[in-house]
């Protein structure tokens, strides 16, 4: 699998101090190099779909974000899955590699489908940002708590999903670290001053905002009246919800036998359906 | 009656009675739909289960605390600004209100505390006026340090290489370059040490400006967002955009881009604030019972962090008597230890007289104890 080189030789040449007594040794192993983008994500130790049949591709938010969003805007990629995020430039996955090179972070791999002629159609939907921001600040932190800070979720996903590869000891630590930063990530993205982390009320957060999407959808195939970024992130935390074992009121309340949601969880199904599945 | 325990105000002068937009909101929305209710400014959440402010209290007993906790308690009592909104309309007040909440916030927080010039010159001393010695001393810095964690976790700033705090005279350019990479101390002696550098390019205000056309284009012409009548959303747009239009600030880039860009946001603003009475508040919190919740809330947001993602004691009784078991036997342990003197101090009148042969039987006897040991 080819690595993006480390961009050392830019460095050393932009800081003139460095040239003496520094030597830069040109690399005896030189990758081999890609010729289609290749999109970096945490992988799935799953094997078999879960209610939909498909294979979720992974467990990550936003890495199926990026997946699909990609997928959305008819880019061609391959999907490589690592459990080593300091590859990225940002130390934080996903990342796309350019055939060049280049590394590309999440939040520039929109700009770059704008610039290469693939950016996603104008999205119809007035007010797609205030849903899209929503989506990001109400729905995906509840999920991520499930996963890294609930106990439950975090043995089911957290723990199994992205550190079964690191002996004990180290797994131990690196959950710990990880459970600390997200939960001080979502206690400080509260909008009240000092409120406590409590699970109950981002589930009530998240519960509002389904009904706000279960609104948006009505009858129609996406939230948006086409393919669009809010769809890509929405589409992710419903999917990750949905096929990851969490055990938490949320997802009872989107695979309950009565559910309301129901419309969601089959869009959600459909967009993994027909574009995210490996 | 309702009570509202909220944060006090350090603009009362500039016709805002809470400096916290969440306060702010939920004032508005009591006034809009015409409740029965005062107002009790506090230094700390002390009073609120959610360690939260607002928090509403009915009848001497807390009812709820938060913002959409209060709002669904008022709409079950009958107090509902949404009621003649269909279900469409209350699904776009929900992403309309998050978006404002969530995002637009991070704007104010930045124009607030990290935007060096604002802090010092406006914000902290009106803070320190407001909570007294010695709370000015801590409560607006704990306020900062909030608003820096907030940004650098889920704001603009996530992500940047640059820190949510910096203030350097690189700071607000371009992230990932390799000039980022040159030390700060380098690029300070090269541009001057600048006291308050301009923030005005920061990422935060142009994501600002994003929402603020969004909302502006809600709006439109109309008297409140949906119709001739105020909404919650109207409530929550009052409450985070009249603290950044009417205290005026030395870098003052989010009130110019509303004022200038989005009269229309401008107008709905003083529109609700014609109709709000300023409401006086029925009590104040002493400083003394602020300083308490402001160490116990401080205290608090280290112990909320999960201590170790390990299974609850009541869910597993045996590994909670283990350990109770092991601290027992430590603690008879070291008794046991100090009691017979197996650890002991050799007493200065001891070391003194070491030269004295009478004494070498002493020294002979602590020599021995620290061999046995």
């Amino acid at each position: 699998m080819a690595t993006p080189e480390a961009p050392l030789r830019e460095i050393l040449k932009s800081i003139s101090f460095t040239r003496l007594p520094l030597r830069h040794i040109e690399p005896f192993f030189v990758p081999e190099p890609i010729t289609v983008p290749r999109l970096y994500i945490y992988g799935n130790n799953q094997t078999k779909g879960g209610p939909s049949g498909c294979v979720l591709p992974t467990y990550d938010i936003e890495c199926l974000r990026a997946l699909a969003v990609l997928r959305f805007a008819k880019y061609r990629f391959d999907v490589a899955h690592t459990a080593e995020p300091n590859a990225s430039p940002d130390g934080k996955l996903p990342y796309l590699l350019l055939p060049d090179g280049t590394a590309l972070r999440a939040a520039e791999i929109a700009s770059h489908l704008e610039q290469s002629g693939h950016s996603l159609p104008d999205c119809p939907l007035v007010g797609e940002l205030a849903y899209r921001t929503m989506v990001e600040r109400s729905l995906a932190p509840a999920v991520e708590y499930m996963a890294w800070v609930d106990p439950v979720g975090f043995e089911a996903v957290g723990d199994a999903r992205y550190l079964g590869g690191y002996p004990s000891l180290i797994r131990y630590l690196l959950g710990w670290i990880k459970s600390s930063r997200v939960a001080a990530s979502v206690r400080c993205g509260l909008p009240e001053y000092g409120a406590a982390l409590d699970g109950d009320v981002l589930t009530e957060n998240a519960l509002r905002a389904l009904d706000s999407l279960l609104a948006l959808l009505g009858d129609g195939d996406y939230l948006a009246g086409a393919p669009s970024l809010l769809d890509a992130h929405a589409a992710a935390c419903l999917n990750v919800l949905l096929e990851a074992p969490l055990k938490c009121p949320l997802r009872s309340a989107l695979l309950g036998p009565d559910s309301k949601y129901k419309p969601l969880a089959d869009y959600a199904l459909r967009l993994l359906d027909k574009h995210l599945s490996t | 009656m309702y009570s509202v325990y909220a944060w006090g105000s350090p603009f009362a002068a500039e016709g805002l009675s809470s400096f916290d937009p969440s306060c702010l909101s939920i004032q508005a929305y009591l006034q809009l739909c015409k409740a029965d209710w005062q107002l009790h400014w506090t230094s700390g959440a002390d009073i609120s289960p959610s360690s939260s402010l607002p928090a509403l209290t009915c009848g001497g007993s807390v009812v709820e605390s938060g913002f959409w906790h209060i709002v669904e308690f008022l709409r079950s009592e009958g107090h509902n600004l949404d009621a003649g909104l269909d279900q469409e309309q209350v699904a776009q007040a929900t992403a309309y209100i998050s978006m404002v909440r969530d995002g637009l916030a991070d704007a104010l927080l930045f124009s607030w505390f990290l935007v060096s010039e604002n802090f010092v010159g406006v914000i902290r001393p009106r803070l320190a006026q407001l909570f007294g010695f010695p709370l000015s001393l801590v409560v607006p810095t704990q306020l900062k340090s909030h608003a820096e964690q907030r940004l650098g976790a889920s704001g603009p700033t996530a992500g940047h290489d640059e820190p949510a705090g910096a203030d350097g005279p690189g700071a607000g350019g371009a992230a990932d370059t390799p000039r980022s990479r040159i030390p700060r101390i380098y690029l300070l002696a090269k541009h001057g040490f600048r006291r308050y550098p301009d923030r005005s390019a920061h990422p935060v205000y142009a994501q600002a400006a994003e929402y603020l056309a969004v909302l502006s284009l809600k709006l439109g012409s109309k008297q409140y967002f949906f119709g001739d009548r105020p909404s919650t959303l109207d409530a929550v747009v009052y409450g985070y955009l009249s603290p950044i239009i009417r205290v005026a600030l030395p870098q003052d880039t989010l009130r110019t881009a509303i004022v200038d860009k989005h009269p229309n946001l401008a107008a709905h603003c003083e529109r609700i604030h014609a109709q709000l009475e300023q409401p006086v508040p029925a009590s104040t919190q002493g400083a003394l019972a602020g300083m308490l919740a402001a160490a116990k809330q401080s205290i608090l947001r280290y112990a909320a962090l999960p201590a170790l993602p390990l299974p609850d004691a009541k869910d597993n009784p045996q590994r909670a008597e283990k350990v109770r078991s092991a601290t027992g036997a430590l603690l008879v342990f070291l008794a046991y230890v100090v009691y017979n003197g197996i650890v002991s101090a050799p007493s200065p009148k001891t070391m003194r007289t070491s030269e004295n042969p009478g004494d070498a039987a002493d020294m002979g006897g602590l020599l021995s104890a620290v061999k046995d040991m």
